[in-house]
Formats: structure tokens, sequence, C-alpha cells
């Protein structure tokens, strides 16, 4: 499971201390992680044969994680998402769901929940 | 003038009617020579009484006609009756004119001079020099009455029907008499009212400025209600000038009969209207100077009564400091008696602390210090109380001082810097309920992170991974005193005021305002940029009130960047040593303030927030000129605006 690229977290997060902490995290728990710092970062890097699922802050400094919702969208990159928020306050919310219909984690979240929405995604690709 | 003929020449006239009277009695049968007797007879009983030359008179005639029953034979006896009869004629004709002005033929007797017959030849020289005498004491005397007397004696002097004295006044409509006073028919009267000048004959001689005399004036001037009142015919009048040249007043002289007014007559006059031109001065003069006496009288009834209004206490002291004059207002808040302290100096009368305090400040003053201002504190009947003496100089080397209980003023200003403290709290308390959603995000940051730590370390546990869980663990001390601080920060914020000021780093301050105002900047997708003076001195400052300005200035920039788009929201911090100030300038990219709002943006409640209160900007002035230092706004091209504000390096200590 370890080797199987979909098994892989992409973390954007401007939050350093976030961003480490749900990197150890996720690798206890044996997925591999890809950490960005912002959205500029992950879009600078990305490549076609990205795979794995997106695990996005949504409000960051410069590219907001609306915004990057938005260029994934018009760059017709298909993705699993999660976006995870501090303000899951309805206004934020209805942004989200504006651009896609996407799972939103709200700060701080329970680690089994996060893993059961990445699983239940994997185990469905699966 | 027509002189009269001497005494002596009357005597010879005499000698030579009672000569010529005996030489006809002598050579005619007309037999005059008794009653060329009797006449010098009947003009000396004129001298004594009415009733006695009545009686002298009819004596004489009595003995006339006795005289005829013992006329000699052959005398034609209707000659001598006529003769008779045409002495008691010249008897009657003689008591008769004595009777009429027995004084003045007794006076043209006695002193030589002809009786006057015509009005103006009836002024004689003595009547004249009296009533001029009287006229000069007149003129000299008490001003109430002196123009009354100047009609009156000008009446009788030129024996005019009437005498007027009027002074110019302008009026809307051209100039007017007024009257001072008038002499109609030998009575004196005030009060005559005014009338326009140029109806008057007096238009002739306020236009010449020179003594004008004419006669027929009721034809001439058919306008002049007094003119025709008084059938007047004659006219003279006298103007009184000032040194200017000014027409003052004119003195009219009227008369029912045609005048001729002789060149002395004239000179005189126009003596006497100079004279009241003078006298009209000097009337001026008095009045002017009761009319300041008034002034004065009032303003020192005024000052009097404010000094009465107000509790001060006010002393007049020498140049020693001994106390010479003192006014009361609130006798209560006297250290001692006024008989205990008049005349002693002020540096001894009052507890030694004090009286240094005041030798000192009266040193001052003396030595040419304008105003000297101390502040003590004194027991009296109303307990321990503040003073605050002011003294200053007095031009004769004297000093005023003045004492006003500033007490409960004091207190006063305590309470106000007390509310404005409470108030500062309460805007504090303000702002943090409207960054609760941020600070409850920015403490979601660190939650969030313990949990994962701690999940994680539960999964590494049952797998005995123990460095796993060790590193874990220190995760989790970090991230736990990241939340500790931003909870103590939060309540350091609000923290109940007066904390003490004390020296504080200025970059340490932003620190803190900007991990509170964290979440807001990320939320509002707002950089910041810090430009910050590395060399900075620290500042001694109450450091809550100076991150509540912090808080404000920042919270107001994010809140103006709001419609910009997200890319272009940055706000700039700068500090900076500038003399001896530490200036922070606080940027941003938003659209800026206009001059208009600009001007009123630190006064209370001016707020251009819907849900404002407008007391933001005000609070924050308040704290930073009670710092010694200034804030202020300006425009920054192409657009935001510049929120600055110093504070000095020295501590500056002033009262809220």
């Amino acid at each position: 499971m370890k080797n199987n690229p979909d098994n892989k977290v992409i973390i954007i997060d401007d939050d350093l201390t976030i961003l480490k902490s749900l990197r150890i995290l996720l690798e206890v728990f044996d997925y591999q992680t890809v950490c960005f710092e912002s959205a500029l970062d992950f879009l600078q890097a990305y490549t076609p044969d990205f795979a794995g699922y997106l695990l996005i802050d949504l409000q960051m400094p410069g590219m907001s994680g609306v915004d990057l919702l938005r260029e994934l969208k018009r760059r017709d990159i298909r993705m699993p998402v999660v976006i995870m928020t501090a303000y899951a306050d309805k206004e934020n919310i209805q942004r989200v769901i504006d651009v896609s219909q996407v799972a939103i984690l709200e700060k701080p979240f329970a680690s089994d929940e996060l893993r059961r929405i990445i699983n239940a995604h994997l185990s469905q690709a699966a | 003038m027509v002189y009269a003929p001497r005494r002596w020449k009357i005597m010879a006239a005499a000698v030579a009617l009672s000569g010529l009277a005996l030489f006809i009695d002598w050579t005619t049968p007309l037999g005059l020579a008794d009653w060329a007797l009797y006449l010098p007879v009947i003009l000396l009983a004129s001298r004594a009484g009415d009733r006695f030359l009545i009686l002298i008179t009819a004596a004489c005639s009595l003995l006339a006609l006795v005289d005829f029953l013992y006329s000699p034979e052959g005398v034609d006896p209707v000659q001598s009756i006529l003769n008779r009869l045409m002495g008691v004629a010249a008897f009657c004709a003689i008591a008769t004119v004595s009777l009429i002005d027995r004084r003045r033929v007794w006076n043209a007797i006695r002193t030589g001079n002809s009786p006057p017959c015509s009005r103006k030849q009836k002024d004689p020289r003595v009547e004249r020099m009296r009533r001029l005498s009287e006229l000069a004491l007149t003129l000299s005397g008490d001003p109430s009455v002196v123009f009354e007397n100047v009609v009156r004696i000008i009446g009788e002097l030129f024996k005019v029907k009437l005498v007027c004295l009027a002074e110019l006044a302008d009026r809307p409509d051209g100039k007017y008499l007024v009257f001072k006073a008038a002499y109609i028919d030998g009575q004196v009267s005030r009060d005559l009212g005014e009338c326009p000048l140029s109806i008057t004959p007096c238009q002739k001689v306020f236009e010449s400025r020179e003594l004008r005399s004419f006669n027929n004036a009721s034809a001439l001037f058919d306008r002049a209600l007094l003119l025709r009142q008084h059938h007047i015919d004659a006219y003279c009048g006298i103007p009184s000038l000032d040194n200017r040249g000014n027409v003052l007043a004119i003195t009219c002289l009227l008369d029912d009969q045609p005048r001729d007014f002789s060149e002395e007559d004239r000179h005189l006059l126009r003596i006497i209207g100079q004279r009241i031109a003078v006298e009209l001065e000097r009337a001026g003069h008095l009045a002017e100077q009761e009319r300041s006496q008034t002034r004065l009288r009032q303003i020192n009834d005024e000052l009097e009564s404010i000094f009465r209004a107000y509790p001060d206490l006010n002393f007049i002291l020498d140049a020693q400091g001994a106390i010479l004059q003192h006014r009361v207002g609130d006798p209560r808040i006297l250290y001692m008696s006024p008989e205990q302290f008049m005349g002693k100096p002020m540096q001894e009368v009052l507890p030694a602390p004090v009286g240094d305090l005041f030798g000192r400040a009266i040193r001052k003053v003396i030595a040419g210090e304008q105003l000297v201002t101390i502040d003590y504190l004194l027991p009296t009947d109303r307990g321990l109380r503040q003073f605050e003496a002011r003294l200053v100089k007095l031009p004769d080397h004297r000093i005023a001082v003045q004492v006003r209980d500033t007490t409960d003023s004091h207190k006063a200003r305590e309470e106000i810097k007390l509310l404005g403290e409470e108030l500062a709290h309460l805007s504090r308390l303000g702002t943090l309920g409207e960054m609760a959603s941020g600070l409850a995000h920015e403490l979601n940051q660190p939650l969030t992170s313990l949990h994962n730590y701690a999940s994680a370390a539960i999964e590494l546990a049952n797998r005995t991974d123990w460095e796993g869980v060790r590193d874990c663990l220190e995760a989790i001390a970090g991230q736990s005193l990241r939340a500790g601080q931003i909870v103590r920060h939060m309540r350091d914020f609000v923290r109940r005021g007066p904390s003490r000021r004390a020296p504080a780093d200025l970059h340490h301050l932003i620190g803190e305002v900007l991990s509170l105002l964290q979440a807001d900047l990320r939320r509002q997708h707002v950089e910041i940029e810090l430009r910050q003076d590395p060399n900075l001195p620290r500042v001694v400052v109450n450091s809550i009130q100076i991150q509540q300005v912090l808080v404000n200035l920042i919270r107001n920039a994010i809140d103006s960047l709001s419609h910009q788009p997200p890319n272009s929201r940055r706000i700039t911090l700068w500090t900076r040593l500038i003399d001896q100030s530490v200036a922070v300038r606080i940027t941003d990219t938003g659209p800026g303030i206009a001059p208009s709002v600009a001007v009123s943006l630190f006064q209370p409640f001016k707020t251009t927030k819907p849900d404002g209160l407008g007391l933001g900007l005000a609070i924050c002035r308040t704290l930073i000129e009670s710092h010694g230092g200034s804030i202020g706004v300006a425009s920054t091209s192409p657009g935001g605006a510049t929120f600055h504000f110093t504070l000095p390096v020295a501590p500056v200590e002033i009262p809220a």
C-alpha cells in the first residue's frame, strides 16, 4: 500500500505547523504526502502525471483555496479534493460549493474523519 | 457815545439861568424869581422819597398861589395869576420827572451826567462795568447755570427783549440749533427745544462765522416761529468758534424795535462770543470727565462684583512679599484670619515649604518674569486643599497674587482620566469582540496541529515507536505554547488600565499585535510588509494603549482593502527614528481618504463605517497625545492611505 500512487495525499496550507502535523499524521497512517506552502507552488510543480488526494486550506494569502479550485476546474485537472477551513461559516461554504462539490473539513477536525474521507475515495477508486 | 457835560458846566448854566430869571424878574413884571428858587428845593426833595417829594411840591405850589394874594398893587391880576400857574406847572413837571426816574435824575445831578434819554444812551458805564464783571464771574462759575446767567446778563446789559444761546448739532436732515438757555422779557428759561438752522437768521452767522446784525428780521425769516411770536425786528448773532474755526454755538440778541449796535457793542459781543466758546468747551470737557468718571465707577463696581462672584483669594504684596491688601471670595479656604496675616510677608505667614515656594516665586516675579504659577497643599477649614497661586508684577513693583482652590478641578481631572481609560478599555473589548472569529481561527490552527500530533502519537504508541511518540509530544508541547500565547495576548489586550508606562520595544509590540490580527489578515488575504528600522530605541509607553492604537490602525487598513483585488491587498508597516521621536507609518493600498473626510477623521463619532461608533480614531488620538506624540493621516499616491504616529523617545508626562 505504501508505494501505491493512489495512496498519495497532496497538502496545501500556508501554516507550516499545520502542514507539518498533517504530514506526520498521514505518514504514521502510511500515506504518501507531498506538501506545498501555497497554491501557486502547487500549480508550478503540477504535471499531468500528478495523482493523489488534494488537501487544501481555504484561507491562504495570495491565491486562496477557492481560487485554486477554480483554477483546477479551468485547467480541467480532476483530482479528489478536501477543503480545510477554520471558518466554516455559510458564506465560505457557499463560495466553495459554487465552484465544485467537494468535502469540507472544519478545523480542528478529528484525524479519523480525515482518514475516513480519504479512504472512502480510495476504496471507491479501487 | 455822547459825552455828558461836566458838573461845573451845569452849575454855570444854573447860575446863568438864575441870573437870567432875576434879570427878567427885575426888568419885567413877570415875577419869575420865586419859582426859579422853588425848583432847586423840589429837586433836593426828590432825594428824600416819593411822599416827601409830593409834599414839598404841593407846599411850593401852595406858597406860589398864596404869594399871589400878597402881590403888590398895580400889578395886572391876570398876568400875576398866569405867572403863578406857570410856576405850579413847572413844579409839577419837575416832580413828575423825578418820580419817574428819581434816582437817575439825582445821579445825573450828583455826577454831572445828563440823564439818558434813549434806551441805548441809558446804559451808564458803571452799570456796564458791573454787568461785565458779573458776566466774567458767571463764566468762570458753576457750569450748570452758566449759560442761563450769560443770557440774562447779556439781556440786561444790552436791554433787549430776547437772548438765546444755542449749540449746533448735526441731525440726519442737516444742522440744528439746540437751545441751551434763553432770556425772554426778563425771564430765564431752559429747554426751548431745537429748530433747523437754515430757517433762522443764525444761518447767516453760521455761514460767515462772523457777528451779523440787521433789522426787519421777522420779515426776512418768516419761517422762524420765535421771531414771529415776539414780533422781532432787530437781530444780532454772535458765533462761538472752537480753535479750528468751527461754529460751536450762536448767541443771538433779539428786540422788537430796530436797533443799531455800535462798534463798541459789537466788539464786546465778539469777546463774549469767544468766551462762550471757551465755556462750551470747558462744559464739554467737564461732561466728558463726568462720563469717564461714571464709567470708571461702573467698571470698578463691575470688577468688584466679579471678584465677589469668584471664590478666589486675591492679595496685593509689596516687593518683599508683605501682604498690603486682600480680597477673599470664600473665607473657608483661608489658612488663617486676615488680622493674622495683614502686613506680614507671605513667606512667613505660610508653613515653611509653601512659604519658601512663595519666596522663590516672588523673587522670580520681581526679577521680571511675566507670570509665575505655583501649586501647593494647605490645611484649611474645609480640610487639606490643593491651591494654585498665580503671581504677576504690577507697574509699581507690587505683586498681585490670585489664589485658586483647585482641589475640585484636580479631582475632576483625575475622574476624566479614569473615564478616558475606561473608554479605551471598553473600546478594546469591543475591538476584541469584532476580532473574536478571527481569534478563534487563530486558536484553531494550533489546536488542529495538537490534535494531529496527538493522533499520530497514539498510533505510534500502539506500534511502540517511542522515538516517533517523543517527536510528536515535543511538537505538542510547542503548539500548546503557541495556543497559550494567543490567549495571553487576548487577555493582555483587554486588561483593565491603568497599567504603568515602561520602556518597550515597539517592534515587539507590533509583533504581538500582528499575531492577534493574523486571522483577519489571512481571511482578507492581506499581505503585511514590515520595514523596520533595526536601530529603533525603546520607548517609554503604556504597551496596551500603543497596541490598541496599532490594532485600530491596522484593522482600519484591512477594512479599507476589502474591495481591492486579493493580489493587491498590502499593508506596509514602517518604523523609523526621526529626531527624538519614533515614527510609525501604516500604509495600505486601499482607495485612500478624501481630504474633506481626513480633516474630521480623528474627531469622535466621525465614521465611514455603517456599523461603527466613530470612537476608534478619536481614542487613538487621545492615547497618542497623552504620550506626548502626534497622529495624522495622509493620502498616498496613486491610492491608499498612510496613518502615522510618533512617540517621543524621552518620556513625557502629559495629564490626560
